[in-house]
């Protein structure tokens, strides 16, 4: 396999070696680095809006009940939809960043933590472009696409952790091509990335590709694949086992290893129902972002001339199966193709170090933090986001009107009850997997989708029905002599069920 | 701009004028690859007869023969009654309602068939010509209709897509010889009046004409410039093509009219609620389908020596484009790429003529050709079909109860009531257009998706209401006091307003905030 470095300009973005203040101000100070506070800014931007995202609540719940106890939570105890079933804290090594910075600086914490993780991805992307030999001002061009491709991910969510251990395989596997080293620290990761996200799976999958890529020899088109030597094959096939052990290194052995099958073949409706899951509309802004990428790629194949590796192949293919497929994989697709196409894009002339202007740099990176910091919003703003997509007023409601019973409730919204107020639990929350075994999911949509909701409150006993207004199921409870509006605001409408009336009127 | 061919042997006719010659050309290889393709056609028409736009389209082209004239306002339905209206594809319902005629529904599926057999033929052809070895030429036109399957029925689209694969084929020629510009303009005063499909015919051919005003390389792309007398003749026939496109009975009007309906369209957000307008879910085959030609394009860029052209480069990328954003331009994908993909395909050894047998062709196309006339369908399993997706029992149900009143249908029955019982005046039908304009669409869609149907029932003072079993909207009518289901059974369920009851009931008010 090629040992081969391709990174002619990316030394630029590595420290002078000179040792002298004027050297290293060059080096911190250079275009390059410009470009990636540049790449930060843009960040942050999506960073602020996306506070509001479902599944964090009942992550942090579960991040406060380890640090209380000290155990994992084995059984549901936070909604009555799955009251004691058992469940697996799958994420739970994620939710603890969250649930320190939550402590330490309420939702201005939790968006400290995403924000930094967030940028070490995609500083990641911009590194590993720049390394492949692109220069920075296209990489900073491809690294922003990979940042639009990810935003359908960007928010307090555990999966980016997953990434982040995504773009450390990567640019460990960059190194091992470069140098023949450095294998010894994929078992750490994945024994990390396992506690931290499933999609482990993803990076097995990467590591399987690239190490079979370079079990053939040839050039096929523009495509060239170099065999690994018989030293390489074995670090490398090594390194895969040990990964394998590794993933044993967790608090819940071969269930936790065995859970992303169990989403895959166990949870169907989970795929199904969940929008992320869904496959990219070309309808949308991501997928008109996922039509660039295509036609991208296949640019970057007819108008370069530069050869492709065949692992290189095999991983775009990968990648775009996946991010067109699943929406929410449109992050992944990302972050492997953006390092690809970066040096086969030339849109600008080549940086010059010597035309550099550190001092001009340094304004733009000052000016840059300056305004990051200036423009970071205050918890009252963040609160106000939350607030405009979950029922704060009508909980508050319930709360002061001492309600209390069954309540079903939009599934995004189940988990910020449980945060918030956990007196009244929920039907469902974000977790999904736990109701999808139950049926309280499939339950769940045939109520929302109209096709059974009478029987279905019926069937569970529903006392209150907490809905966003204008839902086809709110319109049919507000024509029911069953039921009746209790609260209402721009978030959500509240029902109650009709003290007198024997649930609903027959068909 | 490079006139070269690339066609092997292959399609050619054979030099020699003997009898043997003649039959092995005929009984060759390719030609029985052809049959097979055929085949495959006919196994997806004889599934589709059940389309939802061609009862209307039938009941245009008999107005048109009854009257000598266009219906110019809308006396179909109550929904949009009087409302002008524009026949924007006269010409393509006349050889359906022929047919339909002729031979019944029989008759219908024999015309889309043709019209299928002739467009794919012509993307095997020209597969072929570009240097594809028969073989792949016959895997990438089966992905072609594959890709297609999503608009294969009674369809007025298809003939536009005839139109286009005629474009591609005088354009190939023009490339090849020089000549044959001058069948454009009748190409497209013909195309006009067949299907809208005519704009994108006009942005195909200015991309060809376009991609060789450069001349260069980049990677694998070369481009070559027309020469002064080329670029003439094309820029005249593309002046006279568009004048021609005014040799219609509706003048200016039906030229405009693919513009219009795009605005109209997306200022009502309409494509989203109609399925072949939305994008491409990769989920389904279709999908899977978009997501094989994707990875085909790469491979082909990536594994193959071979140049692309730089018209095949944009019409790719315009194809592409055009069939991941709109399900419905699947088939106009494939129309474009098969011959581009197909001498980039090297997955079977080169066709030897000398190797042929025309004798077990002979055999294999004669099984085809019997075996497509044994199992052609009857008029009554069409007509089964069609009983399976249309209320067919329930508007007799409603013919023989003599039922009269206003009627809210699922607007994809509208056209099949208007042609089967034209008595019974639908709410809407697909033509979209008329009912996007004065409203009734917007309140189809909220009464359907459950904003508010109970107030749009009551706004149009709605009597029956026609719909799909267990659906949202059916279950809401059930629940409600003010409707009551009169008839059911497992295509529709008929809803009667109730008789004495004052509409629907006023939603329930917030108590207390």
């Amino acid at each position: 396999m090629p040992t081969t470095a391709h990174s002619p300009q990316s030394e630029t973005d590595r420290p002078d070696a000179s040792a002298s203040w004027a050297g290293t101000a060059s080096g911190i100070f250079s275009f390059p680095v410009m470009c990636m506070f540049l790449l930060a800014a843009v960040i942050l931007g999506f960073s602020v809006k996306q506070i509001a995202e479902p599944d964090i609540w009942w992550h942090l719940r579960n991040a406060a009940y380890l640090l209380e106890h000290h155990s994992f939570p084995s059984v549901d105890s936070y909604s009555f939809g799955a009251a004691g079933a058992p469940w697996l804290d799958h994420e739970w090594l994620s939710e603890i960043p969250f649930f320190l910075g939550f402590k330490a600086m309420g939702l201005r914490g939790v968006l400290g933590v995403y924000f930094a993780v967030l940028v070490l991805i995609y500083a990641g992307v911009y590194y590993r472009s720049c390394r492949a030999g692109a220069d920075c001002k296209n990489a900073t061009i491809t690294t922003l696409l990979a940042i639009f491709l990810g935003v359908v991910s960007i928010g307090p969510r555990v999966l980016l952790f997953g990434w982040l251990c995504m773009v450390g395989l990567l640019l460990i596997l960059d190194s091992f091509r470069r140098t023949g080293k450095g294998l010894w620290l994929l078992p750490p990761l994945f024994a990390l990335w396992i506690n931290l996200h499933g999609s482990w799976v993803f990076g097995m999958v990467v590591l399987v590709i690239t190490i079979t890529a370079g079990l053939v020899e040839g050039e096929w088109g523009l495509v060239v694949a170099q065999r690994w030597s018989r030293a390489e094959l074995s670090k490398l096939v090594l390194a895969w086992s040990a990964c394998m052990a590794a993933l044993f290194i967790n608090p819940f052995g071969y269930k936790l290893v065995r859970y992303p099958f169990d989403f895959l073949f166990r949870q169907p409706s989970n795929m199904k129902h969940i929008a992320e899951w869904h496959s990219v509309d070309f309808s949308t802004g991501d997928g008109k972002l996922a039509l660039i990428m295509i036609l991208a790629v296949l640019a970057a194949a007819l108008f370069s001339r530069r050869r492709w590796r065949l692992d290189e192949v095999l991983l775009t293919a990968f990648a775009l199966w996946m991010g067109l497929s699943h929406s929410r994989l449109l992050f992944f697709a990302g972050l492997i193709v953006a390092p690809i196409l970066a040096p086969r894009l030339t849109l600008f002339p080549p940086y010059e170090r010597e035309l550099d202007k550190p001092w001009l740099n340094a304004a733009i990176i000052g000016a840059v933090a300056g305004a990051m910091i200036f423009f970071s919003p205050s918890t009252a703003q963040l609160r106000e986001r939350v607030d405009e997509d979950y029922p704060t007023a009508a909980q508050e409601f319930m709360q002061r009107q001492h309600i209390k019973g069954r309540i079903f409730n939009q599934d995004w919204w189940g988990g910020y009850m449980e945060w918030n107020a956990p007196e009244l639990k929920p039907f469902i929350d974000g977790r999904a997997d736990i109701f999808v075994y139950n049926g309280t999911f499939d339950d769940y949509v045939k109520a929302v989708s109209l096709q059974t909701p009478f029987e279905i409150l019926d069937k569970y006993r529903i006392d209150y029905v907490l809905l966003e207004p204008k839902q086809p199921l709110g319109y049919l409870l507000e024509h029911s002599p069953a039921w009746h509006p209790i609260y209402a605001d721009k978030v959500a409408v509240l029902f109650e069920r009709a003290p007198t009336a024997t649930a609903v009127a027959e068909p | 701009m490079p006139t070269k061919s690339n066609s092997p042997e292959t399609i050619s006719p054979p030099t020699s004028t003997s009898w043997t010659g003649l039959a092995a050309y005929i009984f060759s290889f390719p030609v029985m690859c052809m049959f097979l393709l055929v085949l495959a056609i006919y196994g997806f028409s004889v599934r589709r007869i059940a389309e939802a736009d061609i009862w209307w389209h039938l009941r245009n082209a008999a107005y048109l023969f009854q009257n000598h004239s266009f219906a110019s306002v809308d006396s179909y339905s109550f929904g949009a009654a009087g409302s002008p209206w524009l026949d924007h594809e006269w010409l393509s319902e006349i050889p359906f309602f022929l047919g339909l005629k002729a031979g019944g529904l029989q008759g219908m599926l024999a015309v889309y068939f043709v019209a299928l057999v002739l467009i794919y033929i012509g993307v095997y052809y020209r597969s072929c010509r570009a240097g594809a070895d028969c073989k792949d030429a016959t895997v990438i036109t089966f992905l072609a209709i594959l890709l297609g399957g999503v608009s294969i029925g009674p369809r007025m689209l298809l003939f536009g897509w005839l139109c286009m694969v005629g474009l591609l084929l005088v354009m190939d020629g023009f490339q090849r010889t020089g000549k044959g510009l001058w069948l454009l303009p009748a190409l497209f005063a013909l195309w006009i009046n067949l299907h809208g499909s005519w704009v994108f015919g006009l942005v195909v051919l200015v991309m060809i004409i376009g991609s060789g005003l450069v001349e260069g390389e980049w990677g694998l792309v070369v481009a070559q410039r027309w020469s002064t007398a080329e670029l003439r003749k094309l820029l005249l026939a593309l002046g006279v093509s568009l004048a021609a496109l005014f040799v219609n009975p509706f003048g200016y009007r039906l030229v405009l009219f693919p513009l219009k309906y795009e605005i109209l369209l997306r200022r009502h957000d309409v494509m989203q609620r109609i399925v072949e307008w939305q994008g491409v879910d990769f989920s389904t085959a279709h999908g899977k389908l978009a997501l094989m030609v994707i990875f085909g394009l790469l491979a082909a860029a990536l594994f193959s020596q071979q140049r692309w052209k730089l018209d095949e480069v944009l019409l790719t990328a315009f194809a592409l484009w055009a069939a991941l954003s709109h399900l419905r331009f699947l088939f106009f994908a494939g129309l474009i790429m098969a011959p581009i993909l197909a001498p980039r395909l090297k997955l079977f050894p080169p066709y030897e003529r000398e190797l042929d047998k025309p004798w077990l062709n002979a055999g294999i196309m004669a099984a085809v050709v019997g075996g497509m006339i044994f199992f052609y369908p009857s008029a009554a399993q069409l007509q089964q079909q069609v009983d399976q997706e249309y209320p067919t029992a329930a508007l007799e149900f409603m013919q023989r109860q003599h039922l009269n009143g206003r009627i809210f249908n699922q607007d994809w029955w509208g056209g099949y009531m208007e042609w089967v019982t034209p008595e019974l005046k639908p709410y809407m039908d697909g033509r979209t257009d008329i009912f996007v304009e004065n409203g009734t669409f917007d309140d189809y869609i909220n009464a359907v998706l459950i904003r508010s149907p109970l107030e749009v029932l009551d706004k149009y003072k709605i009597d029956y209401v026609l719909l799909e079993p267990a659906k949202p909207p059916a279950y809401v009518l059930e629940h409600s006091p003010a409707w009551r289901p009169i008839y059911t059974d497992k295509v529709a369920v008929l809803f009667e307003r109730t008789p004495k009851t004052a509409a629907a009931e006023a939603p329930a008010k917030v108590r207390s905030n």
